[in-house]
């Protein structure tokens, strides 16, 4: 069973030619003896002939358009900066609170409901600890940097928590997005799974 | 007579538009084998090139340019699998998704489901897929581009068509009719 393990993690190599000869003969050697193996080959032989490439169909100007569309993105970015830079100290609260309100709005914002799971507090955690801390709210940014050495990990949690919550800072899907960039997949989906097993 | 800042920006500006011509087939191509949507396909994109435009002045020519600027494609790519699965996670599902499932479910051949079942791949094991079968890049290439060894991208590459392999026999899927 073991050796039908191993061949079955090289057919997929096989059948593209991706083997060194030494395990292409393992291959070949073991597929004249064993049905089972047989089957599984032409089984993947069937999936493999599928994974070809199709053809994409690209407009003969998409080029041009790309770059017409690129540029527009560039200046659109330049002048919301510019805007924000100048028109933030001279109108001040009101245009801070309605620029919130969108940004709530319109990222859905979940850092309340979130705050109440431990796993929002982790992700802040890992934000603070890699390089995506400047994602995070400086409230919760300093007390992570301030309470670790002198508080239990209970006690941070539930500090954090509250933090957060009192901050309510909008915290769009994309900032999930970045604070999860670091993990692998398996840590990713069990993060993933976490969430999802979690009621208000 | 323009001032030099003037010349380099000019200059600058051309280069970009040389690389975007020459590299947006490939990227473009990319995308569009992993969102299939056109519009979604479109944007990231467009948000490869402007994140090439504004990197540029960082790049160390470690690599070919060709070879950075997939790095940035799959880095895209990756943060755009990772946020449709936190997504579907908070129950805000895109709806050409759930539509196209639907429409899939129709015809259980290979040809239709290739794409949902890519889908439900771990988001790495797709990009090798999709480098390797659509792009048709070498292991080396990918290796590179993935910052892994060719060994590790050749094991994803195997796991992942042996996980592609059971996503097919739990969609009920006959091999007769791939």
């Amino acid at each position: 069973m073991k050796i039908c393990k191993q061949i079955e993690d090289w057919i997929p190599l096989y059948n593209s030619g991706d083997l060194e000869p030494a395990e292409k003969l393992q291959v070949e050697t073991h597929l004249a003896e064993c049905p089972v193996c047989r089957e599984f080959n032409r089984e993947m032989q069937s999936l493999q002939n599928i994974l070809k490439p199709d053809a994409i169909s690209i407009a003969p100007n998409y080029g041009a358009a790309l770059v017409v569309n690129i540029q527009n993105r560039l200046q659109s970015q330049k002048r919301r900066r510019k805007l924000m830079y100048y028109l933030v100290p001279s109108l001040g609260a009101a245009v801070i609170l309605v620029v919130l309100g969108l940004n709530i709005t319109g990222n859905h914002s979940l850092s309340r409901q979130w705050a109440k799971n431990g796993a929002v507090v982790d992700l802040y955690v890992e934000m603070t600890h890699s390089g995506y801390f400047s994602e995070t709210p400086e409230i919760v940014f300093d007390q992570i940097n301030a309470s670790e050495n002198e508080q239990t990990a209970d006690e941070i949690q539930q500090n954090l928590r509250e933090e957060i919550i009192a901050v309510d800072s909008p915290a769009p899907v994309d900032n999930y997005v970045v604070a999860t960039a670091h993990l692998n997949d398996q840590d990713f989906e069990s993060l993933l799974k976490k969430v999802e097993n979690f009621t208000l | 007579m323009p001032e030099q800042s003037t010349i380099q920006s000019v200059y600058d500006e051309r280069a970009f538009n040389i690389l975007v011509h020459e590299n947006h087939q490939r990227i473009y191509g990319l995308f569009r084998r992993m969102v299939g949507n056109q519009a979604e396909a479109d944007d990231l994109t467009q948000e490869t090139f402007i994140k090439v435009y504004q990197s540029l002045p960082k790049f160390r020519q470690e690599s070919s340019i060709q070879t950075w600027i997939y790095r940035i494609a799959i880095n895209k790519g990756l943060n755009h699998l990772r946020r449709m699965k936190i997504r579907q996670t908070l129950g805000l599902e895109y709806a050409d998704m759930a539509t196209e499932q639907s429409e899939s479910k129709n015809s259980k051949t290979g040809r239709n489901l290739l794409r949902p079942a890519i889908a439900k791949l771990p988001p790495r094991q797709q990009m090798v897929v999709i480098l390797r079968s659509f792009q048709e890049l070498s292991f080396k290439e990918i290796a590179v581009i993935l910052n892994m060894t060719e060994n590790a991208a050749k094991v994803n590459y195997s796991h992942a068509l042996k996980n592609l392999r059971q996503i097919f026999l739990k969609m009920g899927v006959s091999y007769e009719n791939l």
